[in-house]
């Protein structure tokens, strides 16, 4: 089907107050499909993933963490002098003219500038108000803060995977900071729906650690119904057998293989050419297999081992077996069939000779995938802000530029 | 201050077909938190959600199964088949009054019966049309299966978690499933946002990757172009954090804290440290530098050693906190169920069974909207439950057609 309309939140206008990276993931979600999104940044209180991170090898160039651009795509950015009253209230000019305000402060900072959503309502009355702080805007934490591995640690998602008996170092990549925005953006967006119907606004209060919490699927109930905390699953399941990471021919290379059914478990065993095992009465049913999984293990380690794991993957997958690599950066970049070109795209920066390799949304509307345009430079759309959005005349904006409110 | 009447959610009036296998039962959780009306289509008999571990008590049963109860709370619940022309028909006259219909099929599955995103699309302009895929619909792999472990694997999620000398560790609780199940609600959302905005109120096909949205968590930790510029592949590293230090650390009481240092807050680090009389060899100005910090991490992580090592766990998150310092504990859900905060923000959520006679207590809402609350109180739907109210007062079914349908086994 051809696809010729417009994107679907073109005309919707967010004033960002959101940095590090939660929160620019969130609003990156609605400047990829369509909205105009503000970044507004401050020198004294910078967005310090503009540093550091992932840097070209030529040395960094201006805000070329590679981790930066890919949380702000297709986002404008202007540089606004909270701490100046003239600041305050240009800040509150581009409000007017927002249909959402986002931030991920912890505590009242925004209230302390007198941008809390009290404040600004009066200003638009339908406006839509998201704050992303880790423990919420009420209650005693409201002051703690935490980075994504602190959120994933306090949520309990740590304590329910990895071996039994290690420590629970959890989910290493920082991951509330990619699943909380997309919480916020639902909210954002379900807050819209309803504004569109019926013209109200709303705040929304969305505490990271509690979206985590959202996502321990069974853990919760399996405690306060049952009476017990689930032992720690490591690789196993206990619906899927043989259920694991095998290790492969090739330094620290495996391949997940996921067993639902004895159909399944035949296909395994005539795929590995080892259909005697078939037979064999410690394998015969999912409870035999769950009895003897370590002895399971054991006879498909044994066949993977000398495999790599394509290889291993591409054949079980023909034979419709749920098997696949267990992919580092360098199958996800250039090996996996399917990521590089079509999810993990180059974006360049023209004029200069780096370009940034950043993923585009895991979403198609109409089997296609919004446009990527790169991250802003610091203080970039200034003029289109001040000048043409806000219709600044010449004075005043070299005025707001010498009074340090516009940096 | 308690409502007479709660305030319905923000897609009250949505309504959802919810055919999602495990794959995506959890984005019509989401939607139906939201105040949508989810109605989840089941074969006679009862799909394979309610087949899942752990069951209560241990015992199976279609009632009994956490898993459905946990992902089908707040929804209602028929039984169709949907392989059968007469049920594929009731399917069609369903989508006919519904906005959004969520699918997990193998790309093309559904399609053969007839129930495919062009064909539902010609009998309701407005359907958004949700799938969810292991690798999306199109594409050399859009064949290949996988369950959450596998799309954890090829996301490039898996390879980064766990201890170098163990294999790979799975993240818990099915965390691809999470991550597509929220890339496509989000999706599904923009695609209702932009048919509110369109004059012509046209739905879209939404088209969901678990092996994308998962990929989308590393998109730090594994940042491409770590790999694009420097051919560095990054691995797992146990103990030690993923920004140059270590994080995880053991209190006095056995249990453990994830402790970070946060750039600005080094000297309340440093005062900490001095304070409890915890020798170190941090003072000089070389360690104010977070690059040089991160050069010289061992140093660090033996400091904070010796300051876990003097408190128990929960004193020594509240103090850090207090100085600023990014300490939080690592929590089982039974700390959980007594932590000061959530039992002051009431996020746990308890909602009677009585067919169970139980009351499940569960993680709520993630999300908390001043105006339209999304909600928690609605057990998952007994298997058919709502065949009288959907086919009946819904698409004007009469008891004697049910009756036959039933006899025929389509319902």
């Amino acid at each position: 089907m051809p696809n010729d309309r417009r994107l679907p939140l073109e005309g919707i206008r967010v004033a960002d107050f959101f940095w590090l990276i939660a929160g620019p993931a969130c609003s990156r979600v609605l400047a990829d499909f369509g909205a105009e999104v503000i970044k507004i940044e401050s020198l004294s209180r910078l967005d310090r993933i503009r540093e550091g991170g992932v840097q070209p090898p030529e040395g960094a160039v201006a805000d070329s963490n590679g981790v930066f651009n890919d949380c702000n795509t297709n986002k404008r950015s202007i540089t606004l002098n909270l701490n100046t009253p003239r600041g305050i209230e240009l800040a509150k000019e581009i409000v007017r003219r927002s249909d959402i305000v986002t931030n991920n402060f912890t505590g009242d900072r925004m209230e302390r500038w007198g941008l809390g959503y009290e404040a600004l309502r009066e200003l638009r009355p339908d406006l839509i108000m998201l704050s992303l702080p880790v423990m919420g805007t009420t209650g005693p934490y409201v002051r703690y803060g935490a980075y994504g591995n602190g959120v994933i640690a306090f949520s309990g998602l740590s304590t329910n995977m990895g071996p039994p008996g290690r420590p629970p170092v959890g989910i290493a990549p920082l991951y509330s900071d990619f699943s909380a925005p997309l919480f916020a953006a639902i909210a954002v967006l379900a807050a819209l729906h309803h504004r569109e119907r019926t013209g109200e606004g709303q705040f929304i209060d969305l505490a990271q650690a509690e979206s985590a919490m959202a996502l321990l699927g069974t853990g919760t109930l399996e405690y306060t119904v049952n009476g017990r905390l689930p032992p720690r699953p490591g690789n196993r399941s206990r619906d899927h057998c043989p259920h694991g990471a095998y290790r492969c021919a090739g330094s620290d290379r495996w391949c997940a293989i996921a067993v639902a059914s004895d159909d399944e478990w035949r296909r395994l065993c005539e795929a590995m050419q080892r259909p005697e095992l078939i037979a064999d009465p410690r394998f015969a049913t999912f409870e035999a297999r769950k009895r003897h999984e370590d002895a399971l293990d054991a006879e498909i380690a044994g066949w993977t081992a000398t495999r790599d794991p394509w290889q291993v993957t591409h054949v079980l997958q023909a034979a419709g077996v749920a098997a696949g690599v267990v992919e580092d950066l360098a199958d996800m970049v250039v090996r996996d069939p399917h990521l590089p070109g079509r999810h993990l795209r180059e974006i360049a920066r023209e004029g200069e000779s780096v370009s940034f390799m950043t993923h585009a949304q895991p979403v198609r509307l109409d089997g296609e995938s919004p446009p990527l345009r790169r991250a802003p430079l610091m203080g970039e759309h200034n003029e289109y802000v001040f000048r043409e959005l806000l219709g600044m005349s010449d004075e005043a904006f070299v005025q707001a530029l010498a009074d340090g409110a516009i940096y | 201050m308690v409502e007479a009447e709660p305030r319905p959610g923000p897609l009250a009036d949505v309504r959802v077909v919810d055919l999602a296998g495990e794959s995506g039962v959890f984005a019509g959780r989401l939607f139906a938190e939201l105040g949508a009306d989810v109605i989840r289509v089941e074969p006679p008999g009862g799909d394979r959600v309610r087949a899942r571990r752990p069951f209560i008590d241990g015992e199976p049963g279609v009632e009994r199964s956490l898993y459905h109860q946990h992902f089908n709370a707040q929804k209602r619940a028929i039984t169709l088949d949907i392989c059968r022309p007469q049920g594929a028909e009731l399917m069609r006259r369903l989508v006919r009054v519904s906005d959004v219909l969520i699918e997990t099929g193998a790309p093309g599955e559904l399609a053969a019966l007839g129930l495919g995103a062009e064909a539902l699309r010609g009998e309701q302009p407005g359907l958004i049309y949700l799938s969810i895929a292991p690798f999306g619909q199109t594409g050399p792999m859009a064949g290949y299966r996988a369950t959450d472990l596998i799309a954890s694997a090829m996301s490039g999620l898996m390879y980064l978690n766990g201890y170098p000398e163990d294999p790979p560790a799975m993240p818990g609780a099915e965390q691809a499933y999470h991550m597509g199940a929220l890339a496509a609600v989000a999706g599904a959302l923009l695609a209702l946002v932009g048919r509110d905005r369109d004059a012509g109120g046209a739905g879209r096909h939404v088209d969901v990757s678990l092996q994308e949205a998962a990929s989308m968590a590393t998109l730090q930790t594994a940042n491409a172009n770590y790999y694009t510029w420097h051919r560095e592949v990054p691995v797992r590293h146990g103990l030690t954090g993923t920004a140059g230090g270590r994080s995880l650390y053991q209190c006095r009481d056995g249990r453990w804290v994830s402790f970070v240092l946060p750039p600005p807050f080094w000297d309340h680090f440093i005062a900490w440290l001095d304070e409890e009389g915890i020798a170190h060899e941090l003072h000089g100005g070389e360690w104010r530098e977070l690059r040089y910090r991160t050069q010289h991490a061992e140093p660090v992580s033996a400091a904070v050693s010796a300051l876990a090592a003097r408190f128990d766990r929960t004193d020594l998150f509240r103090e850090g906190q207090r100085r600023r310092l990014l300490v939080m504990p690592v929590n089982t859900v039974a700390d959980l169920l007594e932590d000061a905060q959530l039992r002051d923000r009431r996020f746990f959520t308890a909602v009677d069974h009585p067919e169970l006679g139980r009351t499940l207590v569960d993680s709520g809402v993630a999300y908390r909207l001043q105006r339209t609350p999304a909600r928690l109180d609605r057990r998952a739907p007994l298997l058919g439950e709502h065949n009288a109210a959907v086919f009946g007062d819904l698409l004007g079914v009469d008891e004697q057609q049910r009756a036959e349908l039933a006899r025929a086994g389509v319902i």
